[in-house]
């Protein structure tokens, strides 16, 4: 028995001890094994956002970025209720934490004060601020109270308003809404990662217990076809333009005469990314691509490209200028001017006599006219990378009334879009080979490897490499003292150019006095390496309306820079004067750039 | 002696077992003491892991804020405006005022600039060779 009972005193705590140790150990191993091993859930999944897509320009500069910053709201209830005290001293007053925050994000003291006196809203925006330093004092809790602070991503436009059309907006889902921005959305989007794991009681991440861990896949960057410095002369001209000329609104585009890349595109009124959503339905209007007009007169070089190409007529063809002719029917005028009885096709380019281009256009016939319009890409869209583009009005020759056989030759009863005559003028320019526009250069992932990367399209061929040049030759003419444009000359360059002063219509009839004036050019001429065009739109009758008082100097202004910018050889050198020769136009307009830069518009 | 002997056999049992447990108690408190340095060295890279991974986060995302903010200094629009604070305008250079020069440092020929340049400085000395036939007449 004693034995017995000896036994008893030794493996009692050896079975209560083994017994113990067992317990604890199954606790620890279950705790490492099944993380649902307690009743409260420690586990936690965290979403790491995929960084969206970067915008650059054709040389890598980059115009969008997607920024860190932190989201700055305050809490008046918290701000009230917590007594704020560095060590040793006495509770700071509201006053002085409402004067840190202010100072600290740039804000107007009253109106935090007031926000902070407010304390039905316990959310209230303050601001959102990428400054470290705003964020070292809002984020010491000696200094602020009722400061929450969210980290998130915001879409920055470096360039602000510039190309904003071209770039578009995202919503505050970051999910494209116009522009580059909509059209990509889907390469733009970042794909996101995530954690998965097990939090400790105080909330801190365990991070031996990670069980999922995927890094974010940041979303590809676009390249665009865009020069930068191009397109900030571009928008400066036209503002400078608008600010002189005082039109309604304005657009202009700068495009490769060679591969019918778009080097600029702006459009104004324009708009400010960041306030889409309140932005005028106008405003976002990208004129470029997303607005049919009549041409006016710049459309006589299609009719005279059809005459040339077809042999029907060369530029020496001599019509009669009397309007009243037997032969034609309801012949549009030409105002006040007094023309010789007779002129030939090329004088009429150069003078843009709509009774020649109109009798011309009569004799060419509604069918051969409509199909070189077509060719010339009228009436279709030329398929560049953005949202919304329109396809123009082009009837088929079929339904054209006698009116229309002597009016659509001079840019009336058809409507275009400027992307559309830009690139019918890239044909002539490039020998008669259009080339497709675009804007897109390449998509590149976040791994560096090219996604999409374009390659130059022909699109078609509407007119012989002679009629190209023979057309050139003829318009030239426009640019100079006797033409129309004597304001679109360049000093040393040559230009190729025409006019087009469109009466506008209003509802079914034409506006007097209302009228959108438009340059469009090829520089230099002998060469071509651009094709600009510039057209301003008046709401009101102004004195300087006619595209070569109004568009011409604008199209100076920005193909003189682009030129110098992309140090593209003068053709005629000699014609360099050894001062710059400055017209009024040129003075003015210098002024207003200079006060826009100044003033930030 | 008897009971001695079985005394003795007795405690050498004894002892015998207390060995066994002793060393099984040892060893658990051995793989105990194990467990909480293991575990301890755990927390310890945990959260040398969390806050590097912190650092990581705050270095990637200030190194975005500061190249937008640098990328955002440096458009054409800043950099005109920075210009005009100190009155200075810029121009594109016109064709006769660039030269460009090979790789010996001489202005390549057929340059309108140094065509220019050269049809000045024949006309300066021209008119020099005029004044000074003036002066001696």
């Amino acid at each position: 028995m004693a034995r017995r009972g000896e036994n008893a005193r030794f493996w009692l705590p050896v079975a209560a001890l083994l017994l113990l140790a067992g317990y604890s150990s199954q606790k620890v191993v279950r705790a490492h094994v099944d993380p649902s091993v307690d009743s409260i859930d420690y586990s936690f999944r965290r979403e790491l956002p995929g960084r969206r897509g970067s915008i650059f320009d054709a040389s890598g500069t980059p115009l969008v970025k997607s920024v860190p910053v932190w989201d700055y709201h305050l809490d008046p209830v918290a701000l009230t209720n917590r007594v704020v005290r560095r060590r040793g001293e006495p509770p700071r007053p509201r006053a002085a934490i409402v004067k840190t925050i202010a100072t600290a994000l740039g804000l107007d003291f009253r109106k935090v004060l007031a926000m902070s006196e407010d304390v039905k809203r316990r959310y209230q925006p303050l601001a959102v601020s990428s400054d470290p330093e705003a964020h070292r004092t809002l984020a010491d809790s000696t200094l602020v109270a009722g400061v929450s602070i969210e980290d998130r991503q915001i879409r920055q436009y470096l360039h602000r308003r510039r190309l904003s059309h071209v770039l578009g907006s995202v919503n505050a889902e970051h999910v494209g809404s116009a522009g580059v921005e909509l059209r990509f959305n889907r390469y733009l989007t970042g794909v996101p990662g995530e954690i998965r794991g097990m939090k400790d009681a105080r909330g801190r991440e365990l991070y031996d217990k990670r069980i999922v861990s995927v890094d974010p896949v940041p979303g590809a960057d676009i390249y665009l076809t865009i020069d930068h410095t191009l397109q900030y002369e571009a928008e400066t001209a036209l503002a400078a333009g608008m600010a002189t000329f005082e039109p309604g609104s304005g657009w202009c585009l700068v495009m490769d005469a060679k591969s019918a890349a778009i080097l600029a595109m702006a459009s104004l009124p324009d708009f400010d990314p960041l306030r889409f959503g309140s932005t005028p339905d106008a405003a976002k209007l990208n004129r470029v691509t997303n607005f049919t007009y009549e041409p006016g007169s710049v459309m006589k070089v299609i009719t005279a490209a059809a005459a040339f190409d077809s042999g029907f007529a060369g530029p020496d063809r001599i019509y009669s200028t009397e309007r009243h002719d037997e032969r034609y029917y309801k012949l549009p005028g030409d105002g006040s001017h007094v023309w010789d009885p007779t002129m030939t096709v090329g004088d009429a380019i150069v003078h843009s006599s709509n009774i020649v281009i109109g009798k011309l256009g009569y004799d060419l016939g509604p069918q051969r006219l409509w199909s070189y319009m077509r060719a010339f890409g009228f009436g279709t869209k030329t398929g560049i990378e953005l949202p919304g583009e329109e396809v123009g009005i082009l009837p088929d020759w079929k339904r054209w009334d006698k009116a229309t056989w002597s009016r659509a030759p001079i840019g009336q009863g058809v409507a275009v879009t400027a992307i559309q005559l830009a690139s019918a003028y890239q044909a002539i320019a490039n020998d008669g080979v259009r080339m497709k526009p675009h804007i897109i250069k390449k998509i590149v992932d976040a791994n560096g490897m090219d996604l999409y990367s374009h390659s130059d399209e022909v699109i078609g061929r509407p007119i012989s490499s002679n009629t190209a040049r023979m057309l050139r030759n003829v318009m030239l003419g426009v640019a100079t003292k006797n033409g129309t444009a004597r304001r679109a000359a360049i000093p040393g360059y040559s230009v190729a150019g025409k006019t087009g002063t469109a009466q506008k219509v209003i509802g079914r009839h034409y506006a007097p006095g209302l009228y959108r004036a438009t340059f469009c050019g090829i520089v230099p001429a002998s060469d071509p390496k651009l094709v600009v065009l510039v057209t301003l739109d008046f709401d009101a009758n102004r004195k300087f309306h006619q595209g070569g008082n109004s568009a011409a100097p604008v199209f100076r202004r920005l193909a003189t820079a682009a030129l110098r910018y992309l140090m593209v050889p003068p053709d005629r050198p000699d014609e360099i004067p050894e001062d710059d020769d400055e017209d009024e136009f040129d003075q003015i307009m210098e002024e207003r750039a200079r006060s826009i830069v100044e003033a930030g518009v | 002696m008897k009971k001695n002997r079985k005394r003795s056999k007795k405690m050498s049992v004894m002892a015998s077992r207390s060995m066994h447990v002793g060393g099984v108690l040892m060893m658990f408190f051995v793989m105990v003491i194990v467990n909480l340095l293991a575990s301890s060295s755990c927390n310890q890279l945990m959260k040398s892991i969390g806050e590097k991974e912190r650092q990581l986060t705050k270095l990637e995302n200030d190194r975005a804020r500061e190249s937008a903010r640098w990328d955002a200094m440096k458009t054409s629009e800043n950099l005109d405006r920075a210009l005009l604070k100190f009155g200075l305008s810029m121009k594109y250079p016109r064709a006769d005022q660039i030269v460009r020069m090979d790789s010996h440092g001489r202005p390549k020929p057929g340059q309108l600039s140094v065509a220019r340049a050269s049809r000045r400085s024949s006309n300066a000395v021209n008119t020099a060779q005029v004044n000074r036939a003036r002066k001696v007449r």
